[in-house]
């Protein structure tokens, strides 16, 4: 039994010593640079809406005349890590005359003069969106009207603003309305008002 | 009774076997083996060896709708020992945004074999592999596999960034570690 066991023992030892194993390791590094890529993309086309004789007559039976426009999509995307705000910010609708009208009645292609205001409405809201961030309203309200006649303080300008946490793509409408009471009351022209988007990081 | 424990007595010592002497010039003797293994390591096979030819690597991502792919990088394998199995091992984890090491990008390896030495016979045994995060594979190797001798293969390692929608931004880092081991 002795002598098996001391056979053992020396086949093992041996099978130690032999199989030993020799390593040797080294190493490569990578890196990546992912620059930041924030984006706002507004709808091109520019929206109209002129009224009619009939418009007016229909106006004459309701006591509110408000229009609101279709609502615009807009695309916001942004790659940094802890995302981005969206401002949609948008005046009161100039009565504007151009003295020099080249392209048309109504652009503001070259000096305006103007002759009235009309306030406007805003409305945002997130209509879809992509990646892992969340899309949260930053404020009070989705909705806000401009105020032309507003002094103190002096902030005419309609605005409602969003923010995500990461990164991530959103599609928002922004619904546009052009505020009016009593339509045969509005100075007669063409009213322009401009949404600006502005975008920036967290 | 006393005869009795003499016959057990010898009895044992036939069992016993060898002399005490013999035990000992056996357990030199597997001494000696052991030894010769390491004596011709030392001076006839040098152990093996691995290294990478290249420098760190780094690329800036212009279209993150595309893999982004690094240069195909050299390792230099020497393995002296002619009758030693050999394996190199490439491995390499998620890419790590450097800010935020909670945000990965999965890791793309591919492993070539080029030049062969004049005494070596390697085989790519894995060729590709890739890291898969969210899978919960936080790790890709490829294998090469050989009976001794020198080699050169070429890791080409991808940023796997087609894969997400949105890649934060940032500086990302992945380090490919190579291991060669001969088993004799």
């Amino acid at each position: 039994m002795k002598k098996f066991l001391w056979s053992v023992f020396g086949v093992g030892a041996l099978l130690v010593g032999a199989q030993a194993v020799y390593s040797a390791v080294d190493s490569q590094q990578f890196t990546v640079v992912v620059p930041k890529r924030v984006s706002i993309v507004a709808p091109t086309a520019d929206q109209t809406k002129v009224y009619t004789g009939a418009d007016l007559a229909a106006a004459e039976l309701v006591g509110d005349d408000t229009f609101t426009f279709a609502p615009q999509l807009w695309a916001v995307k942004g790659n940094v890590k802890n995302g981005v705000s969206v401002d949609f910010e948008m005046g009161p609708f100039a009565n504007v005359v151009s003295p020099f009208d080249p392209v048309g009645p109504g652009t503001l292609d070259d000096v305006a003069a103007v002759m009235a205001f009309q306030d406007g409405g805003l409305s945002v809201a997130v209509a879809s969106n992509t990646g892992p961030a969340t899309w949260a309203l930053d404020g009070t309200s989705a909705v806000a009207s401009s105020n032309y006649a507003a002094v103190s303080p002096a902030s005419p300008n309609a605005i409602v603003s969003y923010k995500s946490n990461r990164v991530g793509q959103a599609d928002f409408n922004v619904t546009v309305a052009f505020l009016a009471t009593d339509l045969n009351a509005v100075v007669a022209g063409t009213y322009i008002t401009t949404v600006v988007g502005t975008l920036t990081e967290n | 009774m006393g005869n009795t424990f003499r016959m057990d007595t010898r009895s044992t010592t036939r069992r016993g076997g060898s002399p005490r002497s013999d035990r000992i010039a056996g357990a030199v003797f597997l001494c000696l083996c052991v030894m010769c293994v390491d004596v011709n390591r030392t001076v006839a096979a040098p152990p093996p060896a691995i290294r990478a030819a290249g420098k760190t690597q780094s690329l800036t991502v212009v279209d993150i709708s595309q893999p982004l792919i690094f240069p195909e990088q050299g390792w230099k394998l020497t393995a002296p020992n002619p009758f030693g199995p050999t394996i190199a091992v490439w491995t390499i984890e998620p890419f790590r945004n450097v800010a935020d090491p909670q945000i990965q990008v999965d890791a793309g390896l591919n492993l070539t074999m080029g030049k062969r030495g004049k005494e070596g016979n390697w085989q790519v045994l894995m060729p590709q592999d890739r890291t898969y995060f969210t899978g919960g594979r936080t790790a890709a190797q490829v294998v090469a596999g050989s009976q001794g001798g020198n080699g050169e293969a070429g890791i080409t390692v991808s940023f796997l960034c087609h894969e997400q929608p949105f890649v934060a931004d940032g500086e990302y880092e992945a380090t490919v570690v190579g291991t060669i081991t001969e088993a004799f």
